[in-house]
């Protein structure tokens, strides 16, 4: 049991030991890669990167505050659920979609590629950071408020003495996170003309001959990612995560102002559709499915059987981690993965694909094994983070330890009925992800397989827009099914 | 409990989507190949090559992004214990270098008599070309009038159009065989100039050449140098652009061929020598230019009316990219 657990562990962390080790060879090995590192060209593409990052992340954040705003101005649980709802399904569909869908109406006109890049970052960004919002505005202690406002404290000043205080570690978190979500991924800025690190790192990983120099050339994203984990390890220890109180009384606004937003945020999602359905239909229905039947079936499959694996690596994982291991190596694996969990998943499945090339068990098995791992090695950190969350909240039966019944019995009869809610929740997130993940498609391939991300992606650049309108069509009546099923499962699994 | 009982059953039909999806095809008669030619193009030749023979394709495409690049060093990568029976390849120096490293089979069942020139094989036979386009200059036509179009490709890094040309990254894919060209037919000291014309000109690269086409399309450059497919591509798609053939008083557009060739210790040889047989005909390069993939034919009896054209042979041009890279790296 002990060897399982070691080597589930060592499995997980496997591309981080390989990109550290390629990383030290890289720094030993000195001059040339350092030369490659402050190429002009480089520079400037991470320079445009940040600037990217930074200007989306942050109009995100100021519009999201109004959005969370608007939440909180909801008087019904129905409507807030609602809003809730179609905010994650918006944050899940992927820039490239929003791209498709904005090329079929023509909607940036004469915008540059940088206005372009900004305005579909920020949409993506702008659920997220909703999102955001509305869990800080429920971490601010409320009687500190009802004090300042029973002492007639302006406004001003209750938001800067009081407001901010509590909230100023959560709302660096917050920007860390999407910062980093839109800079670690930078495929879309690239096909609208905007040259970034990402594309950047792309071609060093095509022209560059040794692994190191191009492992070395994502220093920054390592620097990022080491500053986001140290903000989280600084916010795991901080104790305003503990209040619980809802904000909303202390928001001032009317409910008309909420009412409006959600049925903007509905209108933006149906109008997505139904342009994308528009498109779709200028080519006959029974042509679009002949085109693309085998693309749905593979990918569909896949993120079945991905999903699955990756569940139950992580259950395991999990359950080991219970037995073996003390609160704190919990939470630094809690953060390894967090850290893990923010690499452009494109040094990842290079780190693979190299790893591949070295052992040398070329076959058509191997191609779908080197493929689906890397799908597991991206998709492990979340499914783990969800468990890690889910089991914050569980409780646990100590009345179990008087029973005589064995952890085989106790585990088939009390913990799989009670976690299999929300092991399918996890599940179908996983879905969500699976479909929308690009990187790994596009290196790890195997001859004679394609994602329907990745075709759309292609075609994009041919303007075949009713096989785009209608793959990204498909892509997201899969994501709001999958959501569907989620609000109704997570509600019995709240219960 | 009645949930429970419910998404056991959505499990079970789960699964069996993903072992059904999963449980591929056991076709005997099958084929992996390789190819940065355009997915849009070649798959239509795969599903024709399927319906004649019976043998299923199973293709790896390139990405945009990391055109004809990505599959040369994933062949090397598998270079002992080659995955693919064929590279199908968008442009001609790759396609020679690899055959430098003695990863391409020779392939006779072709009478060499019947190409055009002899730039467009290896006299080895271990690569074919099949097809070619030509780069040229696209202009967005409400942008520039029709007497202002540029004719000579020199033009494009002229005062007159400073901040105003966008081409694909001159590291990858055919634009990488054009710099390499033109280094072989300058020499150095003027490659050099060339280079910082260029880089005064603040010519914008962008990640491919299908992007320069959508942004001087949509008018965000009046001017870009792309690949004749391309430029086609867009005015089939309806973009205001107008394509030139520059240098016609002079040496001509640069011409670039696609090139195929059949992998040493290929999986399945016979599947193999039946695609090399069915691409390398004048009936199959006809369907490739009717697609559009490519514009002009290599055989002799299959001659189209083409603009002034040149080229250079790809293993000529072999240790040009090498140093054109190098010294691009340098100065741009």
């Amino acid at each position: 049991m002990r060897l399982l657990t070691y080597s589930l562990l060592v499995l997980f962390s496997l591309p981080i030991l390989i990109l550290g080790a390629y990383l030290g060879i890289g720094i030993y090995e000195g001059t040339n890669i350092l030369h490659s590192f402050i190429q002009d060209s480089f520079l400037v593409a991470l320079k445009q990167s940040i600037i990217l990052s930074s200007f989306s992340t942050v109009l995100a954040l100021m519009a999201g505050l109004l959005f969370a705003k608007a939440f909180f101005t909801l008087k019904h649980t129905v409507l807030q659920t609602l809003y809730l709802l179609v905010l994650v399904v918006l944050f899940m569909i992927q820039p490239i979609m929003i791209l498709s869908v904005a090329k079929q109406v023509k909607l940036f006109g004469t915008l540059n590629p940088f206005s372009q890049s900004i305005t579909i970052a920020t949409l993506h960004l702008l659920p997220l950071a909703t999102l955001f919002w509305i869990s800080i505005y429920r971490y601010i202690q409320t009687e500190a408020l009802s004090i300042a406002h029973y002492l007639s404290a302006t406004r001003w000043s209750t938001y800067w003495h009081i407001v901010l205080p509590q909230i100023r570690l959560h709302i660096g978190l917050a920007f860390l996170f999407l910062f980093v979500l839109v800079f670690i991924d930078q495929e879309v800025p690239s096909i609208l003309g905007y040259r970034t690190y990402t594309e950047e790192l792309l071609s060093q990983m095509t022209l560059m001959e040794e692994m190191q120099t191009i492992v070395l050339s994502a220093l920054p994203s390592f620097m990022l990612v080491g500053v986001l984990s140290l903000g989280i390890i600084l916010g795991f220890t901080n104790n305003a995560l503990s209040f619980s109180k809802t904000i909303s009384p202390y928001i001032q606004s009317n409910a008309r102002f909420g009412n409006t937003t959600l049925a903007v945020l509905y209108l933006w999602l149906g109008a997505m559709l139904f342009i994308l359905l528009k498109t779709s239909l200028a080519v006959p229905i029974q042509t679009l499915f002949n085109n693309n039947i085998e693309v749905i079936l593979q990918t569909l499959s896949l993120a079945v059987v991905v999903s699955l694996c990756t569940l139950i690596l992580s259950i395991l994982v999990q359950h080991m981690l219970k037995l073996y291991t003390s609160q704190t190596m919990r939470v630094i694996w809690a953060c390894v993965l967090l850290c893990y969990l923010l690499l452009p998943h494109s040094l990842i499945s290079l780190a693979l694909l190299n790893i591949y090339q070295k052992l040398g068990f070329f076959s058509s098995v191997g191609d779908f094994f080197i493929f689906f791992l890397g799908y597991v090695f991206v998709l492990s950190p979340i499914a783990f983070l969800l468990l890690f969350i889910f089991a914050m909240h569980e409780k646990k039966d100590y009345f179990l330890d008087f029973f005589p019944v064995s952890s085989y019995q106790r585990w088939l009869r009390i913990t799989l009925p009670k976690q299999w809610t929300v092991w399918t929740i996890i599940f179908l997130i996983l879905m969500t992800f699976t479909l929308n993940e690009l990187s790994v498609s596009i290196l790890l391939v195997p001859p004679g397989f394609e994602t329907m991300i990745v075709k759309i992606y292609n075609l994009l650049h041919y303007g075949d827009k009713a096989n785009i309108a209608f793959l990204s069509l498909l892509q997201l009546l899969f994501l709001i099914g999958c959501f569907v099923i989620l609000s109704f499962l997570s509600k019995k699994a709240i219960r | 409990m009645i949930l429970y009982k419910k998404l056991k059953l959505i499990w079970f039909v789960l699964i069996l989507i993903g072992i059904l999806g999963c449980s591929k095809e056991n076709a005997t008669k099958k084929i992996i190949i390789y190819t940065s030619v355009d997915q849009v193009y070649a798959s239509k030749i795969f599903k024709d090559f399927e319906k004649k023979t019976g043998i299923k394709v199973l293709a790896v495409y390139d990405t945009e992004a990391s055109k004809a690049v990505g599959l040369e060093k994933r062949l090397l990568m598998e270079k002992s214990h080659p995955r693919a029976d064929i590279f199908w390849n968008s442009e001609p120096i790759r396609i020679a270098r690899l055959a430098k490293q003695k990863l391409f089979k020779p392939y006779m069942n072709i009478a060499v008599q019947n190409y055009q020139s002899k730039n467009d094989y290896d006299i080895n036979r271990r690569w074919f070309g099949i097809g070619k386009r030509n780069r040229v200059i696209i202009v967005n036509t409400q942008l520039v009038k029709k007497d202002a179009y540029p004719k000579l490709l020199e033009t494009l890094w002229s005062k007159k159009y400073y901040h105003k040309v966008a081409i694909s990254s001159p590291y990858i894919g055919t634009a990488a065989t054009h710099f390499a060209a033109l280094y072989h037919a300058l020499g150095k000291k003027k490659f050099i100039q060339l280079l910082k014309k260029i880089k005064a000109a603040q010519v914008t690269y962008l990640a491919g050449n299908s992007v320069v086409k959508d942004l001087v399309g949509e008018g965000k450059y009046p001017i870009g140098l792309v690949d004749s497919d391309d430029a086609l591509a867009g005015i089939k798609a309806g973009l205001p652009i107008a394509m030139i053939p520059y240098n016609q008083n002079a040496s001509g557009t640069f011409t670039i061929v696609g090139t195929v060739a059949q992998l040493n210790h290929a999986p399945h040889p016979k599947a193999a020598e039946h695609f090399m047989q069915y691409l390398l005909t004048p009936e199959t390069e006809q369907k490739l230019i009717d697609l559009g993939a490519v514009q002009y034919s290599v055989f002799k009896h299959n001659k189209s009316k083409a603009p002034k054209q040149w080229t250079e042979s790809p293993s000529v041009l072999l240790s040009d990219l090498e140093d054109s890279y190098t010294l691009m790296k340098e100065i741009l």
